[in-house]
């Protein structure tokens, strides 16, 4: 098979998905270091535990 | 990739954008319930401290109380026997005073008996006085009538002996002139004719020895009858001549003819002026 060549557009919806990505990994860090923040850092294991 | 995978890129990096937002939000927004928890903790401990303290105070005060209940109740015991005591006492009292009250009644009625029996006595009393009075005065008019009828007697009795003096004077005149007549020697001329006297008494009125003045008041007044307040203590005798005198001048003589231990009467004679009761009776002017 012949490899393709990468175009711009598609370098578009990477850097979309990237920006989306880092978004949500920003997100799911301010939440961790907030809940660590108001309930220690014990709360966040004992989410995961709970969640189980 | 297919435009299919690129919309679904695109929508989910959307999608993933607004709830990463949510997410943020969501998070930014809740409370920290530990720290609100801990809080709460702590102040429900402080005010557990407290409710110790409060229901350890509470104790302590709920002892008093029971002690100073317990105070009260035996204050008010120890009051309430006062209380009957003196009730009992009181009735003790409003006994007594009934008693008395009725004492007092029975003693305001014998009391009255005994005023309305001292006003009846002292009626009497005065009705009795008056009769008294009234005794007394006939009395003293008795004495003064008895008075002035003995002085009349004296008066009488006295010209009695004048006239049975001049009788004795006027028989012995007579017998010496029948003496002289039977002798013979006399004639109808020589007749001496003899008047008898006036009624006046037949001894000369005496007056008081020389030196001595005897003074006295005049005590009663009556028609020819005078008596005077001195008597034979006092030097006064019979046919004795007292000058009645009032003011330095003269009224009327008085010829004593009854004499009294401390008083003596006699009879008007010069009368100038009638005397009264108090004028100055004396022997001497």
């Amino acid at each position: 098979m012949a490899k393709k060549a990468t175009s711009p557009s598609s370098d578009v919806y990477t850097a979309i998905l990237a920006l989306a990505c880092l978004a949500v990994l920003a997100a799911a860090v301010f939440v961790t270091l907030t809940c660590i923040n108001y309930y220690g850092s014990d709360a966040v294991i004992k989410i995961a535990q709970a969640s189980r | 990739m297919s435009i299919l995978t690129k919309i679904l890129a695109v929508l989910l990096s959307v999608f993933s954008l607004l709830l990463a937002g949510m997410f943020v939000v969501f998070v930014g927004n809740a409370d920290n319930y530990k720290k609100m928890y801990e809080d709460q903790k702590l102040l429900s401990t402080t005010l557990q401290a407290d409710l110790t303290t409060k229901d350890e105070q509470y104790n302590i005060q709920v002892k008093k109380c029971a002690a100073l209940e317990q105070q009260l109740q035996r204050e008010l015991q120890s009051l309430e026997a006062d209380k009957n005591q003196y009730a009992s006492d009181l009735r003790k009292a409003e006994r007594l005073a009934q008693k008395s009250q009725a004492d007092a009644d029975s003693w305001k009625g014998v009391m009255t008996g005994f005023e309305q029996s001292v006003r009846n006595l002292q009626a009497s009393l005065s009705q009795t006085q008056a009769q008294l009075d009234l005794a007394r005065a006939n009395g003293i008019n008795d004495q003064k009538e008895l008075n002035q009828i003995t002085a009349d007697l004296y008066e009488k009795i006295v010209q009695l002996q004048s006239l049975e003096a001049e009788r004795r004077r006027l028989l012995e005149q007579k017998k010496e002139l029948e003496s002289r007549v039977a002798a013979g020697g006399f004639s109808a001329k020589e007749v001496i004719p003899v008047t008898l006297q006036q009624n006046r008494t037949a001894s000369p009125a005496t007056t008081a020895p020389a030196g001595t003045n005897i003074k006295g008041l005049v005590v009663e007044v009556q028609q020819n009858l005078i008596t005077l307040s001195v008597g034979s203590a006092d030097g006064v005798k019979e046919n004795m001549v007292f000058h009645i005198t009032r003011a330095e001048s003269f009224l009327c003589d008085v010829i004593i003819t009854n004499v009294d231990i401390n008083q003596c009467a006699g009879v008007l004679d010069l009368v100038q002026q009638v005397p009264q009761v108090g004028d100055i009776a004396s022997t001497q002017l």
